[in-house]
This record gives C-alpha cells, sequence and structure tokens, in this order.
C-alpha cells in the first residue's frame, strides 16, 4: 500500500503525525529537555509591559459588565428551563412536546415573575392572566398557539424531538402559513415550516401502518392536490431536499389515493407529474370552502378507514393492495426536469401554436373544432336527448369500430416516386430508396391501366375544380375572412419593417411597390369561381363522367347551393339536361353505391319551379331520343334501341325529377302561361311516359315526392289520348294516395 | 395541458421518469427512463439499454445514459413492467446475440446479392444496399 497519503504517513500508528511523515513522538521524548513550555509563543512577548497592564483592564471591565448582566442571565436561566428536555417529564403521555403542560407551566412561572417585576398587583394578577392557561391545552385555533411554543424552542432541540417521535408519522402536518386549513383533528405530531423528515426510503411495509387517526391532509389530495404544494415551496428554499421532497411525499398520497381510486399503478404514476402543473392554478380558498373542505375531510376520513378495514379483511384484495403498493421503487433521478422547465417548454410549444392565423396554419384542427363548436351548439338547442344518444352512441361506434378491424400491415410502396425516401439500417443508417424509373413497352399497356389512368386524370381535373370551391366557400366563411384579413395585415407589417431596414433606396422602391399592390387588393367574388367551375364542369360530355366518381358528386352537391339561380342564364338548364342525360350511365352505379343522386333533387325543385314551359320543353326534349347504334362505340348492349327516359324512370332522382316537372308543368297550364303547341309537346312526353311504364320492362323508382291527386286528375283529364289502363299505371307509381 | 381542446392529445413530458422503449431510425432500439425533453423532441434516456431483437432472442447492451436527436427517433412506447417479466423470447448474452445479427445479416445480403443477380438477367438494373456517396 502507499506509503503515504495526501502527505500523512500510513505505515505507522501514531497518535499524532506531522506532516513529513517524521515520527513526532520519539523526538518529542528527544526534545524534551530543551522544550520549554513557558516560552513567548505560549504567552506572547514578555517585553512589551503593556499587553501584561491590558488583561488587568480587561478583567475589571469584564467584572463590571458580568454584574450589570447578572439581572439577564436570571431571565436566561428561566428561559433555559424551558427548553425541551430529553428527560420524559416536559413530554406529555400523547407525545406532544409543545402542548404539554408541564411546558405551560414553566413558561407561566417565568414570565410572571418578570412581570411581577413592573406590576404591583401580584399573584392576583397572575391568576387573571393565566386563568386561561391553567385549565388545559389551549384551544385549537388556527396555527397561533402551536407557533408559540415553537419558537421558544432552539432548532437543534427541535431536531432531536423530531428524531425522537416514530419516524412512521408520515406525512407531517405543514403548520405553517401555507397551510390554510386547520384540521379539528390535533395530529400527535408538529413540524414547524421548514422541517421534514429527510426519509427517502420508506420502509416497504409503510402502506399498511397508516395509523387510523391519520392526517387528513392526504385526504385533499382528491380535491385539489395541495399536499405537494407546500412541499413545493419548501423545496424553492432548502435546495437538495428540493428532489426528495417532491417525490417522497406523493408515494404517500398514493397509498391513500388508491383505495379512492383503485385503477392501474401505471395510472397513479401519471398523477404525479400533472398535480405539479396544475397547481399553479389553484386559488386560494375562502373560509367557505375551508368550511367545506373540512366537512369532505371527515368525510373521506370515515370512509378511508373504513374501506381500509374491508380491505384488510379481503385476502385477494390485500394481495392486491400490496402488488399496488409496491409503486416503483423511488427513483432518485425521478423529477430531474423541474416544473419550472416543464412548464418553459409548454409555454414554447403554444407560443408556436399562437399564429394568428389558425386556419392556414392549422386548417384541419381549426375546422374541426369549429363543427364541434356547432355540434355542441345544435345539441343543446335540441332538447331532444334520444338524438344527442344517439348520435353519441354512433360515434363511439365508430371508434369501435376503427380499433376491431385489424390491418395486415403492408409497408409503404411508392412507384416512381419524386422524393427520395429514407430507408435506414445498422449499417447503413442514411440509405435511400433509390427509384429506377422501369419503362414498359407501349404495345403492352392493358385496359385496366387505361382506365385508371382516365380515372386519375379525371381526379386531377376535378382537384382543380375544387380548389376554386374552397376559394368561394372561404370568401363567404367568416373565419376564413377573419383570418385572410390578419394574414394581409401581418403582411403589411412585415412589409413595413422591411422599408425600415431596407438600405438602398430601390430597394424601398420596390417595397413600396409590393406594399401598394397588396393593400389594393381587387376583392374577389364567389360567383367568379362558380362560373369558372361551371364552364369547367360543363364541357364536352364530362359531366356523365364527372357523376360517376363520387367526388364528382360531391363537388356538384358543393356548388349547386352558390349558383344563382338566374333564369337568364343558360348554364343551370344545360347543367340539368346534361345530368338527366347521364343518368342512364350514372345511375345505376348511384343506386347501387353512393346513393348521392337523391339528394340532387331539392335543387332541382328550386329550379323548375322558377322554370317556364319552354325550358320545361327543352329537358325533356332531350329524354326521349332513342340511343341508335351508329351513335357510338361506347353504349353497352344493354343501352341500344332504349330513350334515356327508360333508365330515368328506373332512378329515384330521375323519376323525382319528372314527377317534379309534371307538377310544374301542370301548374303552368292551369293557369295559362301556356301556349297550344307547347301543351300538345308536353302531352306528348307524358304519353310516352305512360307507354314506357306499360311496357313494364324496367324497375320503376319510387319519386322522393308523389303528385298531388288534384293535379293529376287536372291534368290526366286534359290529356285524351290516355288509355285508362296507362292512367291507372301512373296513379299507382306516381300519385299520392289521398 | 389544461386546454380543453388539447384533450386527447399526447406529450412527451407526460413520459417522463417513466421506462421507454425507442425505436430508432437506423432501427436500434433504446430501452431507458426518460429523463428531459426539449422542443425539438430530443430526449435524455437514462439507464439505457440496447435490445437487439434476433428471431426469438434477444440480447441487452447496457449503454447508461443517451441523448437522442429528436429527429432520429421513429416512435416510442411505454414499457409495462409486468409484460416485461412475462416476454415469450428468450434472454442471451451480448456476444450471442451480436453473433446471431451477423449471421442474419450476412445471410440477407447473400439473397439480395442472388435477386439482383437474377434481376440483372432478366434486364433490370436494381442498386439495393449502396447509397449514392457509395458510388463516388
Amino acid at each position: 500500500m502507499a506509503n503515504t497519503f495526501f502527505g500523512f504517513d500510513t505505515l505507522n500508528d501514531h497518535e499524532i503525525t506531522y506532516i513529513g511523515g517524521e515520527d513526532v513522538v520519539d523526538g518529542r521524548d528527544g526534545e524534551e529537555s530543551e522544550y520549554d513550555a513557558l516560552n513567548d509563543e505560549t504567552f506572547g512577548g514578555l517585553g512589551d509591559s503593556a499587553v501584561v497592564d491590558d488583561w488587568e483592564q480587561q478583567h475589571e471591565q469584564f467584572a463590571e459588565i458580568a454584574e450589570n448582566n447578572k439581572h439577564i442571565d436570571h431571565l436566561e436561566n428561566c428561559i433555559s428551563q424551558l427548553v425541551c428536555d430529553d428527560s420524559d417529564e416536559s413530554i406529555s403521555s400523547d407525545g406532544d412536546i409543545f402542548n404539554s403542560n408541564n411546558l405551560l407551566l414553566s413558561l407561566k412561572q417565568s414570565l410572571s415573575k418578570e412581570l411581577n417585576l413592573y406590576d404591583n398587583n401580584g399573584p392576583k394578577n397572575e391568576k387573571s392572566v393565566w386563568k386561561h392557561e391553567q385549565s388545559g391545552p389551549p384551544p385549537a385555533q388556527p396555527g397561533t398557539n402551536s407557533q408559540v411554543p415553537s419558537k421558544i424552542c432552539t432548532v437543534e432541540e427541535l431536531e432531536r424531538g423530531l428524531m425522537q417521535q416514530k419516524p412512521m408519522q408520515f406525512p407531517p402536518k405543514y403548520s405553517g402559513p401555507m397551510w390554510p386549513v386547520q384540521p379539528p383533528v390535533q395530529p400527535p405530531q408538529h413540524y414547524p415550516p421548514g422541517l421534514y423528515p429527510i426519509g427517502k426510503q420508506l420502509p416497504p411495509g409503510f402502506g399498511l401502518m397508516i395509523r387510523p387517526n391519520m392526517p387528513p391532509q392526504p385526504a385533499n389530495i382528491p380535491p385539489g392536490f395541495r399536499m405537494p404544494m407546500p412541499a413545493q415551496n419548501m423545496m424553492l428554499r432548502s435546495n437538495y431536499l428540493g428532489q426528495y421532497l417532491t417525490h417522497a411525499p406523493p408515494p404517500g398520497k398514493m397509498m391513500l389515493y388508491n383505495m379512492n381510486y383503485p385503477s392501474g399503478m401505471p395510472r397513479n404514476n401519471n398523477n404525479i407529474q400533472p398535480p405539479p402543473p396544475m397547481l399553479r392554478h389553484q386559488q386560494p380558498s375562502s373560509p367557505h370552502l375551508q368550511q367545506q373542505q373540512h366537512q369532505r375531510l371527515q368525510h373521506l376520513h370515515t370512509t378511508l378507514s373504513r374501506s381500509f378495514d374491508n380491505i384488510l379483511n379481503d385476502n385477494s384484495t390485500m394481495q392486491k393492495f400490496i402488488e399496488m403498493s409496491r409503486i416503483p421503487v423511488k427513483d432518485e433521478y425521478d423529477g430531474l426536469m423541474t416544473n419550472r422547465e416543464k412548464q418553459w417548454l409548454l409555454n414554447i410549444q403554444q407560443i408556436q401554436l399562437n399564429t394568428g392565423t389558425p386556419y392556414f396554419d392549422d386548417y384541419y384542427y381549426t375546422v374541426f373544432k369549429e363543427r364541434k363548436a356547432k355540434n355542441n351548439k345544435d345539441n343543446h338547442r335540441n332538447a331532444d336527448r334520444r338524438f344527442q344518444r344517439h348520435n353519441h352512441r354512433n360515434n363511439q361506434q365508430d371508434r369501435q369500430d376503427n380499433a376491431l378491424t385489424s390491418r395486415v400491415y403492408t409497408p409503404l410502396q411508392f412507384e416512381n416516386s419524386l422524393g427520395k425516401l429514407q430507408c435506414g439500417s445498422v449499417t447503413a443508417p442514411r440509405k435511400i430508396i433509390d427509384m429506377d424509373v422501369v419503362t414498359l413497352e407501349k404495345d403492352s399497356e392493358s385496359t385496366p391501366t387505361r382506365d385508371t389512368r382516365k380515372t386519375k386524370q379525371l381526379l386531377l381535373e376535378l382537384e382543380g375544380l375544387y380548389n376554386m370551391l374552397l376559394k368561394a366557400e372561404d370568401l363567404l366563411n367568416p373565419v376564413a375572412i377573419y383570418n385572410t384579413d390578419k394574414l394581409v395585415q401581418q403582411k403589411q407589417k412585415q412589409r413595413l419593417r422591411e422599408l425600415d431596414t431596407a438600405s438602398t433606396p430601390e430597394q424601398k422602391q420596390e417595397i413600396l411597390k409590393l406594399l401598394q399592390e397588396e393593400s389594393t387588393s381587387n376583392p374577389e367574388k364567389p360567383s367568379d369561381y362558380i362560373s369558372k367551375i361551371m364552364t369547367a364542369f360543363l364541357q364536352d360530355d364530362k359531366v356523365a363522367s364527372y357523376l360517376n366518381i363520387r367526388k364528382g358528386k360531391m363537388l356538384l352537391l358543393r356548388v349547386l347551393p352558390q349558383i344563382l339561380s338566374d333564369n337568364r342564364s343558360r348554364t343551370e338548364l344545360e347543367l340539368w339536361t346534361k345530368i338527366l342525360t347521364s343518368l342512364p350511365i350514372v345511375g345505376r352505379r348511384d343506386t347501387a353505391g353512393d346513393n348521392i343522386l337523391p339528394s340532387f333533387h331539392p335543387y332541382f325543385k328550386r329550379y323548375i319551379q322558377a322554370c317556364q314551359i319552354a325550358d320545361i320543353l327543352e329537358l325533356v326534349s332531350g329524354l326521349v331520343e332513342v340511343v341508335r347504334q351508329e351513335n357510338s362505340r361506347s353504349t353497352p348492349l344493354s343501352h341500344q334501341a332504349k330513350s334515356p327516359l327508360y333508365f330515368i324512370t328506373a332512378n329515384k332522382f330521375g323519376v323525382s325529377a319528372l314527377v317534379t316537372m309534371f307538377i310544374r308543368a301542370e301548374y303552368l297550364i292551369y293557369a295559362n302561361e301556356v301556349s297550344d303547341k307547347q301543351k300538345t309537346e308536353w302531352i306528348n312526353f307524358v304519353v310516352n311516359w305512360a307507354d314506357l311504364i306499360v311496357s313494364g320492362r324496367g324497375n320503376i323508382a319510387r319519386p322522393i315526392e308523389l303528385i298531388p291527386r288534384k293535379a293529376y286528375e287536372r291534368h290526366t283529364t286534359r290529356i285524351t289520348t290516355l288509355t285508362d289502363e296507362k292512367k291507372m299505371l301512373l296513379e299507382k307509381h306516381y300519385v299520392e294516395l289521398v | 395541458m389544461n386546454k380543453l381542446e388539447l384533450e386527447g392529445t399526447a406529450h412527451l413530458l407526460d413520459e417522463l421518469d417513466k421506462k421507454l422503449m425507442v425505436l430508432l431510425r437506423d432501427g436500434r432500439t433504446l430501452i431507458g427512463y426518460l429523463r428531459s425533453v426539449d422542443q425539438f423532441a430530443n430526449l435524455v434516456l437514462h439507464r439505457t439499454i440496447e435490445r437487439i431483437h434476433v428471431g426469438k432472442e434477444y440480447g441487452d447492451i447496457p449503454r447508461g445514459v443517451f441523448i437522442v436527436r429528436g429527429e432520429n427517433v421513429v416512435l416510442l412506447g411505454e414499457i409495462d413492467e409486468q409484460k416485461e417479466a412475462g416476454l415469450p423470447l428468450t434472454e442471451v448474452s451480448v456476444d450471442d446475440i451480436l453473433d446471431a445479427q451477423r449471421k442474419e445479416q450476412e445471410g440477407k445480403q447473400e439473397q439480395q446479392k442472388l435477386l439482383s443477380n437474377a434481376l440483372k438477367e432478366r434486364g433490370v438494373h436494381m442498386l439495393h444496399d449502396l447509397t449514392h456517396d457509395d458510388m463516388f
């Protein structure tokens, strides 16, 4: 081993060692004869007589002071009598060191002696002043009485007292300015503010040994998590205690917490973290609240002790309790991130969230919130509970369904990816998937790909139309308007800032120009966009293709409310004509799948009811043409030699459209707004329609609304060419059963 | 976290001091106690072990304290201690698992070689393990 450490001799056992490692003991013996005990080093320079005289003078001075202080000493003696002794005499039976009778009596005695010096009344006064003291321990006043004794004891004595107390007294009572509530039950122990048993490790069986008259503070946690708050404040004072304080109490609380919330352990673990941030939002309790808390405490107290007994009796729950009480052993490294740091992080993230324009920056969440709020408002207005329950149940079901459908995970696959994707491994962490374009020969292009290409092309076009629609809708959406205004303001501010920081005058000119442009932007109208959409929609034969795709139908559905029914524009007429003529192709698919077409009906109705007979006739004329074989290669066999009317009657929307037109035509004829020629035309159409039904080949759909009987009667009497049979059939399918 | 509208959201701060399994972008799996996070989701992991899985075996390499740059995290999840105790996998020593891993890698590489050879014969050129940097 080393001969020396830090210069100390390790080899020999010496009582005294000198730095240098020399053996002084022997040296001392040798030098004793030469060593003069009364040398200058001991007593100072003898040659200086002033020093010698000084000590005599000083002694005189001290004696004077001592006599003066004698009186004070007496007081001190009295006070020192009040100091907590180790002896048991001063400690009362219940272990209360501050409220013991002896203590108070001695206090009274010493203070009364002092008072006697100034007061002539003597023993009488003594009695009156201290009368209530003699009756017993002081009444429970919020903290004040307990404060008095604590000030008198010195800190060391208190510590000694603490150590003597059972270490199982846990958690302590935080008697002090922080704890506003004074529980009615006097806990056996008072801890002065600022001190806390530094017990990191609780005995393992601790949870089972909570005494029946435990301090009710832990029970406060369900209401408000107050306990850790004083702990936190103390943490700020006592630095190194901080980490232990935040976690020493909670496990104890969790013990009781478990009994109230017998959920799994992870839940409890969670609760350690949220409470501290929550605490910041605790409001100071009012006296009323204190009262409530008193009651709550008492109630909880009783229920806790009862449930505790129940648990102890039951073996199985006992086991569970033991398991639950084996809390993740207190980690010394827990709480490395202080609450301040957490709050700092949260603030940063909240700042990131706080843009002035959430509609643009966080569209989906903003819209979701809006819809939810609207839903809630509607639900509140709807006194109908069934409706709410139904909705709620639906939502729950959806969630459940999503969770249950197990999906087989297939990793993402891409075709000709433009952006490089990363697919790292241990050996090559930054590997990139390098896609090589695989060019197939053009001849081998199969029909499925052609179809998919077509669909993709259509989808692309629809996307473009949707963008315009969204812009049009945003012009009418108040949230969007607000956000755009804000965005404009932000931009202007930025430009101004740039203007300030711009160095050259040319730059300034540029910025000024931009500023002017932006501020005088032309207000856009939604109708501009809508007309653009309609033009695109109605070109060629796109209507049929768009309506074949769900997205197209939805687009139309959203555009229709915005179309101003202006009878002078032919757009709407064209639109409806095209829709109806596309029904043969679109109708079947829609009935089998999406069923969106019937929702067009209200718009059609709105249009027709503003129509004149001429428009209706135009609409109708296109429907009767029979598709001939020469027309196009793409008509399937089933469509040949059949008029669109055939398919229209088979479709719910189609038949509803016919009914609507029927009603309107009857009205117009009745109102004498129809010329004879037009009337004939219309009647021809109706006959055609009836013929079709009679031939009875296709399925006949049920219209959304039926023809009122009166109107039907009137109309059919006008039509002389209708046979009874046809009349019967028409009646059967389309007329109200009044 | 107090905002009602943030209900149903997850936050890394809720995962502090928990035993987590973190999957990194390079494929490594780390298990450790999350001690600290920041706004970039950089993580400080304590008492970390790197767990290597090969088939039904796994091996743990103790690593100590890890600071992980946020962008390299794929996902992370809580570890249930009880379930940890009842894993259907067998733990082996570090050397064994590294051996097994190496063998697995070699096997994969050989397969890839065969595959790319076969494709080359059919006229398809496929780069697999090489990155752009490796080529130059």
